[in-house]
């Protein structure tokens, strides 16, 4: 009598979890990998002050569209080197965007395919007065600068992964800062080129 | 170009066939007597067979120097198996041995070193090499002799000494057309009566100005002009003692503005005791000053060493005891110096050379080195030959080495304010700015760099003409002095200058004992008497040159590259790794010697081989140099060379050095604005010599 209560027990649960992982492989949409090119990030720089000032209106990326927008529904920022993730507070910069939403970022020192899934909670940072979520400055994040031949350089293995306004998860990896990836002039700069790669499951950490 | 590249492969190739092909027409041997084989002093501080020696040594003969048109030291440390000219960061060239870098070699003129090094480098332009019997190279740490600096090796140069009653000379008159414009005139005199021997030298050497690369700023090398006069003086006041006394002195003007005179006085008394024991008392002084434009003001850069020695040899029926005390005196006033250092280390060594088996020599030797500004080195040594037959010897040994800091290390105080850096000695930083927090955290010393080096290897004498050498070899180094960057304190915000009271932008750099790095690799020397009037010599040297630190760093997973600026990253494997800057995995050296004696005549022709190497990282993996770098294109260089004597006291030589014309133009686009990575083109030049 027992031992079919048990058994009773053991299929009953075993029907609801083959159950519940056919409801999510039906529910679940396929992951989108898409390349952005030449993404715009322009600013104006005033050397006439030391240190120089940098203003100008930040370029706003929602990776749900896939594109460049103008409204509060942001995931991340572009001005010149500086990325800004719309989560927490202002750092402090000039003509910095206010935070609407509560995303947040986290740097994996990787390979862009090795990154299967986001990482814990825990390696996610939001910006916040005179931090950023993903370090500034030369060696710092995600660029070096070469102050001999003007070239900022993307560091290899940095994967920059965002959880988005509304819960999801992308990962990207900057492959050049300049117009048509042509570094020879300094002139082409403030182009991002990135690839990424979003799962449109809220929630979902994986990438593949 | 590959074309052209290929043709110069098969030359190479050629020159090695023809040695090949010769053996065949080779008769069978006769028995004659062989020539007395060479001696060498450096290795052991006495004077021993080369073929006996239990460590690598290369010689160098006054023969070959001749033959092959040189004039500098450098001209032909250049075509030896297992060195390289490099120039490293700093701008400066210097000598790399077993791929170490220059500051580890130890450069001597007749036991006594030379100073005046630029960031590590001793300039091998300085010494001419007109009136030297031979030169004697000695690979892997000989610090248990010659104590700091000799850590990878030692070069010394061997004036020649009159043994018989004489009186003779020389003089010659050397021109060298193409961009480097050379001039070199040369008198040798030579005299031996009774107890007296007299040997003076002049040497006159300049060169024009010339750019390697016109469309950028500055000149590859500025004109120079230099002297040096040489006079040795040797008095015998009886068979058991004997006064020996030789001074050197160097002058230079480069560029007009820059001034540099070096002089060295060695004294030695030599007093044979009786049949065992004999003591050298030796007194060197020698002092390097520069003087030059830097930022349009004057720099200067005055050194001085003084070292008195007393060294003993005891002879006994089957081993030699040698043993030595002394002190250096070591000083250094230079701008950007707060004020004039100075250096005293005591040291004594001692070494014992016996044969434990009838076949079996070995050597044992140590040295102690008491610094009174940083903490003292012991630096042992064990060599051994093992005679297994008539033509096979093994020969094997082990030896610590050690490189103390350099004054520069400890007490530079160096502002260039239009490149916007600083550079600190670490004792500089830390009584400037010892208070800071990101400095109290910082060591406040520097150790001496250590190393210890393994030599293995074997000499093959299949027959009397021919003599093949091998020799495994690897140094580990720790406690590399590196220039490392200094830090921010940590949550300092933006724009704060590194250091109290310097700009925003401004860095600063120090030394630290930071790396461990080891090379290793294998070398083959081959001298093959094809013919009696024929030879060839040959050399490779494989090499690797790795950071410890960057392999432990590649083996944990963290490193990535890209193949291309942008391509996506890839994580770096042990196998992509490549190592240390300015180290090419093979070079190669290949030269015939022809002599024609009925018409007096010689005709060489040399070929040399480096393959590509490094600068820096160009592909963003952390400093790391791996196979997707940008490298430095591999190059051949061929030079010939021709003789002939005239009624026995004329020589005329002709030669051409960079035959194909090997300028290394495939590395402009890759290195811009960067001369190091060109070659000087092809040259002509001849010479006329007078003997009498």
């Amino acid at each position: 009598m027992r031992n079919l209560k048990s058994i009773l027990v053991i299929v009953f649960v075993s029907v609801i979890m083959v159950s519940c992982d056919k409801d999510n492989e039906v529910v679940l949409e396929p992951v989108v990998a898409q390349k952005v090119e030449n993404l715009p990030a322009p600013a104006v720089t005033d050397r006439t002050v030391n240190p120089p000032v940098e203003s100008g209106e930040f370029v706003k990326f929602s990776f749900k569209t896939g594109t460049i927008v103008t409204s509060d529904d942001w995931d991340i920022a572009f001005r010149a080197t500086k990325i800004l993730v719309n989560g927490g507070g202002s750092i402090g910069l000039t003509d910095e965007p206010t935070r609407t939403g509560n995303a947040s970022l986290a740097l994996v020192s990787s390979t862009f395919s090795d990154v299967k899934e986001a990482p814990a909670e825990s390696n996610f940072g939001q910006d916040s007065n005179g931090t950023y979520a993903l370090p500034w400055g030369s060696g710092n994040g995600w660029y070096t600068y070469n102050g001999q031949t003007n070239i900022i350089s993307t560091i290899a293995g940095k994967i920059i992964v965002v959880k988005t306004l509304d819960g999801n998860y992308a990962k990207m990896e900057i492959i050049s800062y300049y117009k048509d990836l042509d570094a020879s002039n300094p002139a082409n700069g403030r182009y991002y080129t990135f690839n990424y790669v979003y799962n449109p499951n809220v929630g979902e950490k994986s990438f593949e | 170009m590959s074309l052209n590249k290929n043709k110069k492969l098969t030359f190479f190739l050629l020159i090695f066939s023809v040695a090949i092909l010769g053996q065949q027409k080779k008769e069978i041997d006769s028995t004659k007597v062989e020539a007395l084989e060479p001696v060498v002093i450096t290795a052991t501080r006495t004077i021993r067979q080369l073929s006996s020696l239990p460590m690598p040594v290369t010689l160098i003969s006054k023969k070959q120097i001749k033959q092959t048109g040189s004039t500098r030291l450098r001209d032909i440390l250049l075509e030896q198996t297992g060195i390289n000219f490099v120039t490293d960061q700093s701008g400066f060239t210097g000598v790399q041995l077993q791929g170490l870098s220059a500051e580890y070699t130890m450069i001597m003129i007749d036991g006594v070193p030379l100073v005046g090094r630029s960031a590590g480098n001793l300039d091998l332009n300085r010494i001419s090499v007109n009136n030297i019997k031979q030169i004697e190279i000695v690979k892997g740490p000989s610090s248990s002799l010659y104590g700091s600096e000799a850590l990878g090796g030692v070069i010394n140069i061997i004036t020649e000494k009159p043994k018989y009653d004489t009186l003779k000379g020389d003089m010659s008159f050397f021109a060298r057309g193409g961009e480097r414009n050379e001039l070199d005139m040369n008198g040798n005199l030579m005299y031996k009566k009774d107890k007296l021997s007299i040997i003076s030298g002049f040497n006159y050497n300049s060169g024009s100005a010339f750019d390697l690369s016109p469309e950028t700023q500055g000149n590859t090398t500025e004109a120079y002009q230099n002297y040096t006069a040489s006079l040795q003086l040797t008095y015998e006041f009886s068979d058991r003692l004997r006064l020996l006394t030789s001074q050197r002195y160097f002058s230079e003007i480069q560029n007009v503005v820059n001034k540099q005179v070096d002089w060295n006085l060695n004294t030695e008394l030599n007093h044979i005791l009786n049949d065992q024991w004999s003591f050298d008392y030796t007194f060197y002084a020698t002092r390097f000053k520069t003087e030059s434009q830097f930022n349009n003001a004057t720099s200067l850069f005055n050194q001085t060493l003084f070292r008195p020695e007393i060294r003993t040899t005891a002879n006994f029926s089957n081993s030699t005891l040698n043993a030595g005390i002394g002190i250096n005196f070591d000083a250094l006033d230079r701008t950007f110096f707060s004020k004039k250092e100075t250096f005293n280390a005591k040291y004594v060594f001692l070494q014992y050379d016996f044969h434990p088996l009838k076949n079996m020599n070995t050597v044992v030797g140590a040295r102690f080195d008491a610094h009174n500004k940083y903490k003292s080195a012991f630096s042992p040594k064990i060599s051994s030959t093992y005679t297994i037959n008539s033509w096979l010897t093994a020969r094997g040994s082990v030896g610590f080495g050690f490189k103390a800091p350099d004054f520069r290390q400890l007490f530079f105080n160096f502002i260039n304010n239009s490149g916007g850096y600083i550079v600190l000695g670490t004792r500089t930083l830390h009584e400037l700015y010892g208070n800071e927090p990101n400095v109290a955290v910082l060591d406040k010393d520097l150790n001496p760099e250590t190393s210890i080096g393994y030599n293995f290897g074997f000499q093959v004498k299949p027959t009397s003409d021919l003599k093949i050498n091998i020799n495994f070899f690897r140094n580990d180094i720790k406690d590399l002095i590196n220039t490392i960057a200094l830090q921010k304190p940590v949550n300092t915000p933006v724009g704060t200058p590194v250091l109290p009271g310097l700009g925003a932008g401004t860095s600063v750099f120090y030394y630290e004992n930071r790396d461990e790095v080891f090379t290793q690799g294998v070398e083959l020397d081959i001298n093959y008497k094809i013919a009696d009037n024929l030879r060839f010599i040959g050399g490779y040297q494989y090499l690797e040159a790795k950071d410890k630190e960057q392999l432990d760093l590649i083996n944990s997973g963290t490193v990535f590259f890209r193949r291309a600026p942008s391509s996506p990253s890839e994580l770096l494997t042990k196998q992509d790794y490549f190592g240390l800057p300015n180290r090419s995995r093979h070079t190669a050296n290949a030269k015939l010697f022809y002599s024609n004696r009925k018409y007096q005549f010689n005709a060489n022709v040399r070929a040399l081989y480096r393959s590509k190497y490094a600068l820096f990282d160009t592909n963003n993996s952390q400093n790391i140099i791996d196979k997707y770098d940008d490298f430095v294109a591999g190059n051949v260089q061929v030079n010939i060379a021709l003789d002939k004597t005239f009624l026995d006291t004329m020589n005329v030589q002709i030669g051409i050095d960079n035959l194909f014309d090997e300028r290394g133009l495939e590395n402009e686009s890759t290195f811009p604005n960067n001369d190091a990575v060109l070659l000087l083109g092809r040259t002509v030049y001849s010479r006329i010599r007078f003997n009498f």
